[in-house]
């Protein structure tokens, strides 16, 4: 049974219902955290300060909408999430959750996070919310998903919205400092899904989704990540030379990029046979998925860190 | 969620002239364990629902008074005609 939970009680998948958890499973807790870090950084570094409890409840709906943008998504992809090891046990495709449920669920929960952020911060960033919703579930999951290996690099925009929103929440207008911040994440998607379908592609291939090392094999992929590796850490220079950003995020932008930079090398000079098929079980690649992940929490958080120390400017001699 | 519930019951054929719609009768095709396992599972689901209610009051209450405390001063504002700044 799928819940895999109740021992000598345990129901038929069909009887047994859904747990609390398996509702939060649907809303993709993992990207959510990054989802809300990237805008707290966003607000954080925004020149007019928030209420404090409004800001937290712009954060909450941010949340919310990447959570529903989640449900729908896993809604639409139940097919494909069903053949893949790595997304079997998710709730739908388990059938803890039945697919109108999930689809009803992540609807009421992108509406209600697209009002509550109009209330507690503007109407600007309600709408830019919205339209990152719709753009990761109708654009890239219903759209882009299935037809192209592309499907990453333009559907990496949804994610990239949230310190745009988090900025927009705090100041009611669109600058140049949240758009650096998008172009950031947006290089930054490409060689971090890559770097994960290189080492999962046996399941997206069963799945049919088109992903780049099914389509143009991995050796072009690597080329590709070690491309958009470079373009991610020079565009992470940008706000030092748009002077938005101090000597402490320099540093830590070229200290991050120059371990990024590696992992890619790393990837590119991978151990392989003459298709391009890892000799290493593509450890390189899971070491430069595993990095991703910590270069973008470090970099946003060395760009905080150093929006906060410039703030305190006065208190240094 | 509540598809799970209805679909535990069953009622039995009835003779035509017995037959009342309105009966419902729980079969009790369930052992006593998966009875008692889904009463559980239903109590988690009320309880978190529940609480998934009192955090919305407690969310609008303190998004209302944040608001009115964002505005400001009234006494800067508040004259006949006037509306609260907004962002």
């Amino acid at each position: 049974m799928a819940t895999g939970r109740g021992g000598a009680g345990a129901l038929a998948p069909d009887l047994a219902g859904s747990e609390p958890r398996d509702w939060l499973l649907l809303l993709k807790p993992r990207v959510v955290l990054l989802v809300v870090y990237t805008g707290v950084v966003g607000l954080v570094i925004a020149p007019e300060p928030m209420h404090p409890v409004l800001g937290a409840i712009a954060l909450l709906a941010i949340a919310l909408g990447a959570g529903a943008s989640g449900a729908l998504n896993m809604w639409y992809d139940r097919d494909i999430d069903a053949v893949m090891r790595r997304t079997a046990a998710r709730p739908l495709p388990a059938g803890r959750i039945a697919p109108e449920d999930a689809a009803a669920f992540g609807l009421a929960l992108a509406l209600f996070s697209v009002v509550l952020i109009g209330l507690a911060a503007n109407w600007l960033a309600a709408v830019i919310l919205a339209f990152s919703i719709v753009f990761y579930v109708v654009i890239y999951t219903m759209g882009l998903k299935r037809r192209t290996a592309q499907n990453i690099v333009i559907g990496g925009a949804a994610g990239a919205f949230p310190p745009v929103i988090g900025w927009v929440a705090a100041t009611g207008s669109i600058d140049l400092a949240p758009l650096v911040l998008f172009l950031i994440v947006f290089l930054w998607t490409p060689p971090h899904f890559w770097s994960l379908a290189l080492f999962a592609h046996a399941d997206y291939a069963r799945a049919g989704v088109p992903m780049l090392p099914v389509v143009a094999g991995p050796r072009a992929t690597r080329r590709q990540i070690a491309l958009y590796t470079v373009l991610v850490v020079c565009s992470s220079l940008a706000p030092v030379g748009l002077g938005f950003a101090g000597l402490l995020y320099g540093v830590a932008a070229v200290v991050l990029g120059a371990l990024f930079l590696r992992h890619a090398w790393a990837v590119l000079h991978d151990a392989q046979d003459e298709a391009g098929r890892s000799l290493s079980g593509d450890r390189p690649a899971r070491a430069c998925f595993r990095f991703s992940i910590t270069y973008l929490f470090a970099l946003f958080g060395a760009l905080a860190l150093d929006h906060a120390l410039g703030g305190m400017a006065w208190l240094m001699p | 969620m509540a598809h799970a519930v209805s679909e535990t019951r069953h009622p039995t054929t009835p003779r035509a002239e017995e037959h009342d719609p309105q009966a419902v009768e729980v079969v009790a095709h369930l052992s006593r364990a998966q009875s008692e396992e889904l009463a559980r599972r239903r109590r988690v689901r009320n309880r978190a629902l529940g609480l998934v209610l009192l955090g919305l009051v407690a969310l609008f209450f303190a998004l209302s008074v944040s608001r009115l405390a964002d505005v400001g001063d009234p006494q800067k504002w508040s004259r006949p005609g006037a509306i609260a700044p907004s962002r």
